[in-house]
């Protein structure tokens, strides 16, 4: 219980960043564009991942919860790396072999958070308070926070 | 005869749904049925879908215990009920990037996707703005958006710019900006092949969530009545009500609200085995019925 409440806010940063490179990737392999000046929102994007990847590293991990730790640890990395490939496809000489790095390292790090939803209860990919079949009812969250 | 074949085929559905959240304004109205849907288009050699319905794998125990979504059905079974595999999907209409529009994209190997630039622009903008801004990101799924960068690589995903008119013969995309969502759009279907269409269909993705989105309540005295859930504005959210309903002529049952249980009672329809509803609104020729 106590690593669920610890690092449930921990996935979610991973999440929010995950779903930041992913729009900033869309945005930079969408052919015919331009590619947009996105150093600015990387750089924040990036500054969020050292304080959860040090969080997970100092984290107590139960017996139990080694897997899902793997998993958030795994996919920590995969968006770090995936960061580096981004900046480099955001270079005007980007060629297709650094775009499809980055394609591929999105969904490494896609799997990984993916897997950690799976393994634990309250851990969620998408935010679904905000879909139209939540608005009419608080969830029944199986854990509080 | 109708150029292409249409169907509304439910697959999933919310029994008890505020109507406080269906038509923005009106509260403790009660509740009605809020089915989940996709529309399938057959003809001129292709088989379309607009929006894909979401990932059950993913999504459904989370739906199904937190928010009493029931009755889930997958693409292969759904569309089964009018002869159609996943594989033969050609083309997808994305209308807006909430996950149960979005979510099954990686079901259909062989289609083409297309989503208006604005829906990704603008959400990717959405997200840099904070953790305190995250209801204008609600509801999408990063899994999604790296299902897109992929189809994106394999040119199997297309970014609109606005309105585009036969982007399959006789079938226009609008862009209705900042209403539901920053880049919505809507699909309209000329279904005779005439640009003054005489027999034009529009799919509304959620800028509607029911007919009486169209009317309001009172007969007497008709107006539009915006949804209740909009990063966007509720005059923009009006304005393309109207916009939608003038395409079609003014025939209100014509502009298709896939979230309205009495589709059923409008058009010819049949329960499935499953207990969902398969609603069939036109047939080409050579095409058989589905729902007899």
């Amino acid at each position: 219980m106590r690593y669920v409440v610890a690092t449930r806010p921990l996935h979610e940063g991973l999440r929010q960043v995950l779903t930041q490179v992913a729009g900033f990737a869309l945005l930079v392999i969408t052919p015919g564009r331009t590619p947009p000046m996105l150093d600015g929102p990387v750089a924040v994007a990036r500054g969020a991942l050292p304080p959860i990847r040090d969080s997970l590293a100092t984290q107590p991990v139960p017996p139990q919860a080694r897997h899902h730790h793997f998993h958030l640890t795994a996919a920590a990395e995969a968006l770090a790396h995936c960061l580096d490939l981004l900046t480099a496809s955001l270079r005007m000489d980007a060629d297709d072999a650094a775009r499809d790095a980055l394609v591929c390292g999105l969904r490494g790090a896609t799997d990984h958070l993916g897997a950690a939803t799976r393994l634990l209860p309250g851990f969620e990919m998408a935010n679904l308070d905000q879909a139209c079949c939540a608005v009419h009812t608080a969830p029944r969250r199986m854990l509080c926070v | 005869m109708a150029d292409y074949s249409i169907w509304v085929l439910d697959y999933a559905a919310v029994e008890t749904f505020p109507l406080s959240v269906m038509m923005y304004g009106p509260q403790y109205q009660g509740t009605r049925k809020l089915p989940y849907a996709y529309v399938l288009l057959k003809g001129k050699g292709e088989t379309i879908l607009v929006d894909t319905g979401y990932d059950h794998v993913k999504y459904g125990k989370a739906l199904a215990e937190l928010y009493g979504v029931t009755n889930y059905h997958g693409p292969a079974e759904v569309l089964a009920e009018c002869g159609v595999r996943p594989e033969d999907v050609t083309t997808v209409f994305i209308t807006h990037a909430h996950f149960d529009h979005m979510g099954a994209m990686s079901h259909f190997p062989n289609a083409k996707f297309y989503v208006q630039q604005r829906e990704i622009d603008k959400w990717v903008w959405a997200l840099t703005l904070g953790p305190e801004y995250r209801f204008l990101v609600g509801a999408v799924d990063p899994a999604d958006i790296v299902t897109a960068v992929e189809l994106t690589r394999q040119g199997r995903m297309i970014c609109l710019d606005g309105d585009c008119d036969d982007v399959l013969p006789g079938i226009d995309v609008h862009l209705a900006a900042d209403t539901h969502t920053y880049g919505s759009m809507y699909v309209t279907l000329r279904n005779d092949g005439a640009r003054n269409s005489q027999d034009a269909w529009v799919f509304a993705g959620d800028l509607l969530y029911t007919y009486d989105n169209l009317t309001g309540l009172d007969p007497s005295a008709p107006q539009f009545v915006p949804i209740g859930l909009a990063v966007g504005s509720q005059s923009n959210l009006i304005f393309a009500s109207a916009d939608m309903l003038r395409a079609v002529g003014g025939e209100h049952k014509r502009v298709i609200p896939v979230h309205e249980a009495r589709l059923k009672d409008v058009f010819p329809s049949r329960r499935t085995a499953a207990g969902l509803q398969v609603v069939e609104l036109a047939l080409a020729a050579g095409e058989t019925s589905k729902i007899r």
